[in-house]
Order: C-alpha cells, then structure tokens, then sequence
C-alpha cells in the first residue's frame, strides 16, 4: 500500500486488523513523513521512533497470535506536548517544566494507548498552549504545510500541521480559546472541541482550568467521532469530568442531517473580511446541499461575551503560572509572559462576576440563539490566513488587539462551554481556512454526522503530496 | 518547585502586582486592558440575579445534554 498516510486511523486500524499491512510498515511511513513534515513546519518537539517502531511489532506479534483487539490497534499517532507520559517530562512547550517525570500517564494518553494506538512523538505548541498563532519565542516558530510563511495557527500547532501534511491521521490538542479550531482552519482540517466537561484533564498541562477542553484534530471527521469515543467520559482524576453517558459516536456517524437548521448570526459574522464571509456562505451552501435548512440566529452580545472570557481567561491563568511569573520571569517568551502579566490585574469581583455570569449566559444562548436552530455556524478566523510575519508582535502593545482579533470567534465559545466541529472551507486552490458549526451541549454525534455528510461533498485533502 | 522564601511579600498600600518586575508602559497597557474588561463586568453585574452562582454553569450544561438526548438528531427537533 503506497497511501497509507492518507488512510483515517479508522481504515488503517482496519487494514492492519486484518492483515493488509503491518504496523510496522505503516509506523516505518508515518515516522518518514513526520520526519519530512518537520523539515517543512517545525512540527515536531520530540521524535520517539525507535519506541513506536518496537511497540509496532509488538502489535504486529499480537495481532498475529490473536491478541491485539483494539481500536486503534497499531495505528501510529502523535500528540501536542502537554500530557503526562509515566516516566517522562513534558516540554509544555516552554523553559519551564515539571521538576520530575509523570509518575503515570494523562488520561486521554491511557485511553488511546487502551485501544492500541502508538505515539511516535510530541508536537509543537505555543509556549504553555497560551497563543492563537503558533509563534513560539522559546521554541521557534510553527510553519503552515499549505504555505511555510504562513501561521499555522496555535495553540495545538504541531497537531495540525502533522495531520494536514499526512503524517499522522489523527492528534490530541487542547482548545482554551481557539487552540483546536484556529490550528484546525489554517491547517485545513477537523477539530472537535467538545463540550466542557466531556473529556477528562487529567495529567494534561492546565491553562485556564475553567476553559480549558482537551479534543482532537483529524483529516477525517470518522476520526474524531471514533476517538471522542475513546476520550469521553467520566474520571475519578478530573471532578469536572461530566458523568452523562457517553453516545456510539460511530454509529451515528450516519444520522440523517436532513432538514436540521444551521443559524447564521449575520451581525457577528459581518466582522470577518469579506473574504471570510465568502467563505461561510460557501460552506453554507454545501451543508443545503446536503440538506440542511439555513435559518437566521442571534447570539448574545458577542463582544460581551469575549470581555466576559477575558476575565475568567486572565486571572485563570496568571494564578497558574503566579509563582513562576514571580520566581522565573526571565524564563517566559516575550508574548507568553505579557499576557500572564495582566491577568493580575483583574480585580476578584469582576472574575467572579464573569464566573457568576456563565451559567445565565449559557441558558440565554440555548432558550433564544439555539431556540430554532440545531446548530450555529461561525467563522473560525476573522480574516484569510496571516502571515507569520504579520502577527510576529512578540510581547509589545499591540498584543493584545492582534490576539483579540485572531480569537475573535473561537475565544467566547469557550466561556459558553458549547462543542464546536471545525471543517475546512472549500478550497479551490486556494489558502486554507474554516468554519465552525457550534452545537447545543454534549450533542457531539450531532455535528459529527453533519461534518459527515460535508465531508461527503468536500473531501479531506493532504497539504502537500504523497511523493513531496 | 520555587523556595518560598524567594517570593517577596506585598507590602502595604503597594501598587497591584508590584511584585511583577514590568516595565511601566507594559504595566499601563494592562491596567487598562484590565479597567476596559472592569466596565462589562460592572454592567453584568447590574443584570445577575442575587443568587446566580459559579456552578450554574454545569448545571445549564447538564440539563442542556438532556434536551439534546430527548431530540437526537430528529430533523427540526426543538427542545
């Protein structure tokens, strides 16, 4: 098989179960087409390819004896490196880190490890998963597999990169105020953000613990359903961790998407470009194609909403980095360690007032944005994918306004908590980028089955050719 | 982790966050990147009701997830 690296981990889960290929051959291609991705985009933090290579023929001996009945038996991953490893010590994309190794393995790693997948490496992120872009001052700067001078959006930078290129089908992130959905549109991929509380924390990096949700990017949406299945659920390790019960996300990958409705809020998307906007009603039209019912829909005042993730993001943060930013402030990035800085700035009251808020906020969202849509769509990015150049603003005062623009649609999602897909826009030849469709609460095989049936009309493509 | 000796205490009437060592535009820019934020809060705050509360958050998450496992996927379900 000359195109494994184009397979979802569905399909080559399954050729390797049934002997079309061995683990080893299909561990042997990811690790040279990591390797090449590298080259390209400064995808990679650590390569572990000679640890994939002997668990790729452990699991070929097992599937031989029978043995080896997982999910994702065999299937080579790699992840953004934030989680606990038993043994290792996380970069976190940083100077800073964890005095010893993980004395045991993130929850999301024992899940996937549980259905058999392998992990080949960690991938990059912005320096303790705080930026939108993928710009690193500490360790340098991510590159866009479509277009090496473009940003490929951050935090989960190296995720995204991997899977556009081909390297791997399918990696963990995590998404604080963006960082699974911008990754996913500059890269042209998927994401699942799910829905706060639906994936454990446990053992990965904390940014914004009120915010933060660990999900996945994938070329294939039947990857994300497939592995969200893995992931969810509930965790004695992570109190957050909801306890409602987990959907077969595969079997409803199918589920009729006939005469839902997807609500456009025409006053918060009007301030995208115009190119942006193009790009939503272009991905609008194939989602009517395929049967779905435009219908208007009005959010709640959006740029309260991001004044209001602001001040549950801010004072989050600083407090976990509170005694690093005192002890070692000479060890942050520029970008990383200005933003900290004014999250203890904001005042107790007008934290919890935002936290206080939420709740309302949400329910207001549910009874009248979502009272006759099924799902809303949005812009991932305000504009069409930046150079890295352009947004190279470091820590300088202009920071703060280039980021807000970069997180303009995907930051107040988080403060509502609400699971949001993000599938890759048409491209016709042109630049990546995305949209999002944001659904009502742990209703997760609802989008996937919409992104299903998108994917019906526009396909998954890789970044740069097999022979590249 | 850092010797707790090594973190200076705040001293009485000092500025907020003295013990940041910024320089002082960058501590200008985020105080008032902080009093922009303080301006929505106080005006969402006029809103809440006495008795709003940081868990409602789950709980209207939670109660939402069992709006959408009575409407499924079923074309134009409305909770």
């Amino acid at each position: 098989m000359t195109d494994l690296v184009a397979l979802s981990a569905r399909a080559l889960a399954a050729a390797i179960r049934d002997g079309r290929v061995s683990s080893l051959e299909a561990t042997q291609a990811a690790v040279h087409r990591l390797a090449a991705c590298h080259e390209l985009t400064h995808c990679i933090v650590s390569l572990e390819a000679a640890d994939a290579l002997d668990a790729a023929r452990d699991t070929d001996a097992a599937i031989a004896a029978g043995g080896a009945a997982g999910a994702l038996a065999g299937v080579p991953l790699a992840h953004k490196d934030m989680f606990d490893r038993a043994g290792r010590i996380a970069s976190w994309g940083a100077n800073i880190r964890a005095d010893s190794p993980a004395e045991r393995d993130a929850t999301v790693i024992s899940a996937l490890k549980g259905a058999g997948a392998l992990q080949m490496a960690t991938l990059h992120l912005t320096e303790f998963a705080y930026g939108p872009t993928g710009h690193n001052y500490v360790l340098g700067h991510a590159r866009n597999p479509w277009d090496p001078a473009r940003i490929t959006g951050g935090s989960s930078a190296g995720t995204a990169a991997a899977v556009a290129y081909g390297a791997i089908p399918m990696g963990l992130g995590s998404d604080t105020g963006g960082s699974l959905r911008l990754p996913a549109a500059c890269c042209g991929v998927t994401s699942i953000k799910p829905t706060w509380g639906r994936v454990s924390r446990a053992g990965a990096m904390p940014l914004a613990p009120a915010l933060d949700t660990i999900g996945l990017i994938a070329r294939h949406v039947e990857d994300l359903a497939v592995g969200l299945g893995l992931l969810a659920g509930p965790d004695p390790r992570d109190p957050a961790a909801a306890h409602l019960a987990v959907p077969d996300y595969v079997a409803r990958l199918d589920d009729p998407v006939q005469g839902l409705r997807v609500g456009l809020d025409e006053t918060v998307t009007s301030e995208a470009h115009p190119d942006v906007q193009r790009m939503v009603e272009e991905v609008l039209a194939v989602l009517e194609k395929v049967g779905l019912r435009r219908a208007p829909c009005a959010f709640p005042d959006w740029q309260t909403i991001d004044h209001l993730v602001q001040l549950v993001q801010l004072p989050d943060a600083a407090a976990a980095h509170a005694v690093f930013l005192r002890t070692r402030p000479q060890d942050y990035g520029p970008q990383v360690r200005a933003r900290l800085e004014v999250g203890h700035f904001i005042p107790a009251v007008d934290h919890l007032t935002a936290l206080r808020a939420r709740g309302t906020y949400v329910e207001r969202t549910l009874d009248r944005t979502f009272k006759d849509i099924d799902v809303a769509i949005l812009p991932v990015l305000a504009d069409p994918l930046p150079a890295i150049a352009d947004l190279d603003v470091g820590g300088g005062p202009s920071v703060q306004a280039a980021m807000g623009r970069v997180v303009k649609f995907t930051r107040p999602v988080n403060y509502l908590g609400l699971p949001t897909l993000t599938l890759p826009v048409p491209r016709s030849g042109g630049l990546p980028n995305g949209i999002q469709l944001v659904g009502r609460p742990f209703a997760e095989a609802q989008l996937f089955a919409i992104g299903q049936a998108y994917q019906r009309e526009v396909p998954p493509e890789l970044a740069r050719r097999l022979d590249a | 982790m850092a010797d707790p000796s090594s973190i200076k205490p705040a001293e009485a009437g000092a500025e907020a966050a003295a013990y940041l060592d910024m320089p002082a535009e960058r501590r200008a820019l985020a105080k008032a990147h902080a009093a922009m934020l303080a301006e929505t809060a106080g005006r969402v705050a006029l809103e809440l009701p006495l008795g709003a509360d940081v868990d409602d958050f789950r709980r209207v998450l939670a109660a939402g997830a069992r709006r959408e496992t009575n409407a499924g996927t079923k074309p134009g379900a409305t909770p």
